[in-house]
C-alpha cells in the first residue's frame, strides 16, 4: 500500500516546513479533477467533499473545509464540553469565489454533525444581480440552537464565528488571528494542517453522497 | 429656565439622562414624579428637585417638558397624560408594547401639537454618526445588506415580566438597531424572518433571538438580539452594525471605544468604555427641540416602525414563517 494521497487546494497548504514534514508520511497532490485521475484502488485518498466522483468510493475519503481548520475543531471542543450545547451561533464567510453554493453545504453538514437535526432553515440572498452578493441563512435545530450563517464575496477570505450560549462565549476571527505584523505578504491564517484532514475526514460512501444532496436541494429549495 | 420633568425613574436610563440635565445651562429639572414613593425621594432628594406622589400635580406644574422612563407598559398613559397637559415629551424606547397603543400615542401627540421624541440613543454615538455622513455622501455605493447586533446582560426586575415590557431581549435590543438601519437607509422593513428563545437565564420572557429582515428595496439584514452577556464578560454587551455597500464594506462597534483593563480577581478584564456620551447628546438634541420648536430628530413614527419589527419577530416565531409588513 502506497502513502496515502491529500488533495488539498493550494491556498488551504500550511507553510513550507509543515509540508515538507507532512510529505514523510502522505502525499500531497493539488486539489484538481486532473490530479484526483492519478488515484487507483491501492491508494488511500482524502479530498475536498466537492472532488468525490459519483460512481466510485473504494478507497476514498472527504474532508470538509470549516471540519479542517484547528480552529473549528478547538470550537467544538470547547462546544461538546457543555451539558446541553445549544445556543447562538452567528458565522461568517467572506469567500472569492461567487457561487458559494458548495461552501454553505459544507458548512450546513458540519454543521449537522455538531447539533444534530434541524427544525426549521431559511435562505435570503440579494438579487442576482447585485455587484455584491450576499447570503444570509437563518436556522434553527431541534436541540435549541439558532444561528445566522452569512456569505459573501471579497478578495481576501475570512471567517467569522461567535457562539453564545449559557456557559460560554466564544469569539473568533481570521483577520485577528495573525500572528506575524508588517510584511506587505503575510500568509493566509485559513490554512489546513494534514493532521486535522485525516482525523476529521469522513469515509466516502452513499449515504453521505445522498445527504451531501439532499442538503444541496434544501438549500437550493429554500424552505424546510 | 426651561424646566424638565421626570416621569418615572424604573428605567435606568432615567439616572444617566436626569446627570445630563443637571450639567446644562439654563435647564433645570422641575420635578419627579414617579409612583414608586421611596424611590422618587431618593431621586428628588438626589437631583434637588420635588418630588410628586400624583401625577396630575406633577403635571400641573411649570414644567415644559418631560421625560418617560416608566416599564414599557406604562409609556402609553404617561404620554397621553403630557401630551394632555402640553407638555413636550421625550420617552424611553420601545415606544409602546402594542402598535395600537403607539399610534394613539403618535396621535394624541399630533392633536396637541407637542414634541414626542422617541430615545433612541444610538443615533448619537460619534462613530456611528460618522458612518451616517459617509453613507449619506455615497462613500459606500448602494447598501445591499446590514449585519448587527445588540447583545447585552440580562437588565431583571419588570423587564422580565412580559405584562410590564411587552417582552424580552428581542424587544428590548431590536428597536435600537432597526431604528439605525432604517435611518441609514430610508427604507422600511417589510419582511421579518425570526427564531425566538429563552435559554440564558431560567426566565419567563425570550432572552435570545435573532431575526432575517428584507427592506422595501431589497436590502437584507441580520440581527441578533439577546442578554446573552454574563457579568464576568468584558463589557456590559455590544452595539454593531456593518454596512455592505456596492462600494465598500463598514463595520461600527460602538463599544469597541474603550480602554482594557485588567485586574486580579474573577472578573479580570473590563473594557471601560472611554467614547462620546450618547445620552447626553440625545438630550441636548431634546432640549434644542423644545427652545426652537423643530421637529424631533427621532419621531414617534420612527418608533412605531422599529416597534413594528420587534413585534413581528415574535410573530414569525410563534407561526414558524415569515411576517410581511
Amino acid at each position: 500500500m502506497s502513502k496515502p494521497i491529500v488533495f488539498m487546494k493550494s491556498d488551504r497548504l500550511v507553510n513550507a516546513e509543515h509540508v515538507t514534514r507532512d510529505e514523510t508520511r502522505v502525499s500531497i497532490l493539488p486539489a484538481t479533477e486532473d490530479a484526483l485521475k492519478k488515484v487507483n484502488n491501492n491508494n488511500d485518498a482524502y479530498m475536498p467533499w466537492t472532488l468525490l466522483p459519483t460512481n466510485r468510493y473504494e478507497g476514498l475519503n472527504v474532508y470538509f473545509d470549516l471540519e479542517a481548520y484547528a480552529f473549528f475543531q478547538r470550537t467544538k471542543e470547547l462546544i461538546q464540553e457543555e451539558a446541553d450545547p445549544k445556543g447562538v451561533l452567528r458565522f461568517r464567510r467572506t469567500v472569492k469565489q461567487h457561487d458559494q453554493r458548495d461552501i454553505f453545504t459544507g458548512d450546513l453538514y458540519v454543521l449537522l454533525s455538531l447539533f444534530g437535526a434541524l427544525k426549521r432553515i431559511d435562505v435570503k440572498q440579494t438579487h442576482s444581480s447585485s455587484r455584491v452578493p450576499y447570503t444570509i441563512v437563518i436556522a434553527s435545530w431541534k436541540n435549541g440552537t439558532m444561528a445566522h450563517l452569512e456569505y459573501t464575496v471579497a478578495d481576501d477570505e475570512r471567517i467569522e464565528l461567535e457562539w453564545s450560549s449559557t456557559e460560554r462565549i466564544i469569539e473568533f476571527d481570521s483577520e485577528h488571528l495573525r500572528p506575524v505584523e508588517g510584511f506587505d505578504l503575510v500568509p493566509s491564517p485559513l490554512v489546513h494542517e494534514i493532521k486535522t484532514i485525516l482525523s476529521t475526514a469522513h469515509k466516502a460512501d452513499a449515504a453521505l453522497l445522498t445527504r451531501l444532496t439532499e442538503l444541496n436541494e434544501l438549500i437550493h429549495g429554500g424552505d424546510q | 429656565m426651561m424646566k424638565i420633568g421626570m416621569m418615572s425613574f424604573a428605567h435606568m436610563h432615567a439616572y444617566s439622562y436626569a446627570n445630563c440635565l443637571m450639567t446644562l445651562p439654563d435647564v433645570e429639572i422641575g420635578g419627579i414624579f414617579d409612583d414608586d414613593p421611596d424611590r422618587g425621594k431618593k431621586m428628588a432628594a438626589d437631583f434637588k428637585t420635588t418630588y410628586y406622589s400624583d401625577q396630575t400635580d406633577f403635571l400641573a406644574s411649570d414644567i415644559d417638558a418631560v421625560i418617560i422612563c416608566s416599564e414599557n407598559n406604562r409609556h402609553k398613559d404617561m404620554v397621553i397624560a403630557a401630551a394632555k397637559a402640553n407638555k413636550h415629551i421625550l420617552c424611553e424606547k420601545p415606544i409602546a408594547t402594542t402598535v395600537a397603543d403607539a399610534k394613539e400615542m403618535i396621535r394624541v401627540c399630533q392633536e396637541a401639537d407637542v414634541i414626542f421624541q422617541i430615545a433612541y440613543p444610538v443615533r448619537f454615538s460619534a462613530p456611528i454618526r460618522a458612518l451616517k455622513t459617509r453613507i449619506d455622501a455615497g462613500e459606500l455605493g448602494d447598501i445591499v445588506a446590514f449585519r448587527t447586533t445588540n447583545r447585552g446582560q440580562n437588565p431583571d426586575g419588570w423587564f422580565i415580566d412580559a405584562a410590564q415590557s411587552g417582552g424580552g431581549a428581542v424587544i428590548d435590543h431590536t428597536v435600537h438597531m432597526v431604528d439605525i438601519m432604517r435611518w441609514y437607509s430610508g427604507q422600511e422593513v417589510t419582511e421579518v424572518d425570526a427564531v425566538v428563545d429563552s435559554y440564558f437565564h431560567n426566565i419567563a420572557v425570550d432572552d435570545a433571538g435573532i431575526m432575517t429582515l428584507e427592506f422595501a428595496n431589497g436590502i437584507i439584514a441580520s440581527h441578533d438580539a439577546s442578554w446573552s452577556r454574563f457579568p464576568e464578560y468584558p463589557a456590559w454587551g455590544d452595539v454593531v452594525i456593518e454596512v455592505i455597500g456596492t462600494k465598500q464594506t463598514v463595520k461600527v462597534n460602538v463599544s469597541n471605544e474603550h480602554l482594557r483593563h485588567f485586574t486580579r480577581g474573577e472578573k479580570s478584564l473590563s473594557h471601560v468604555f472611554v467614547g462620546n456620551n450618547k445620552d447626553f447628546d440625545l438630550i441636548v438634541d431634546f432640549i434644542d427641540c423644545v427652545t426652537s420648536g423643530a421637529r424631533p430628530s427621532i419621531t414617534g413614527f420612527d418608533g412605531l416602525k422599529s416597534l413594528e419589527v420587534a413585534l413581528a419577530a415574535y410573530e414569525s416565531n410563534r407561526l414558524g414563517k415569515k411576517i410581511q409588513l
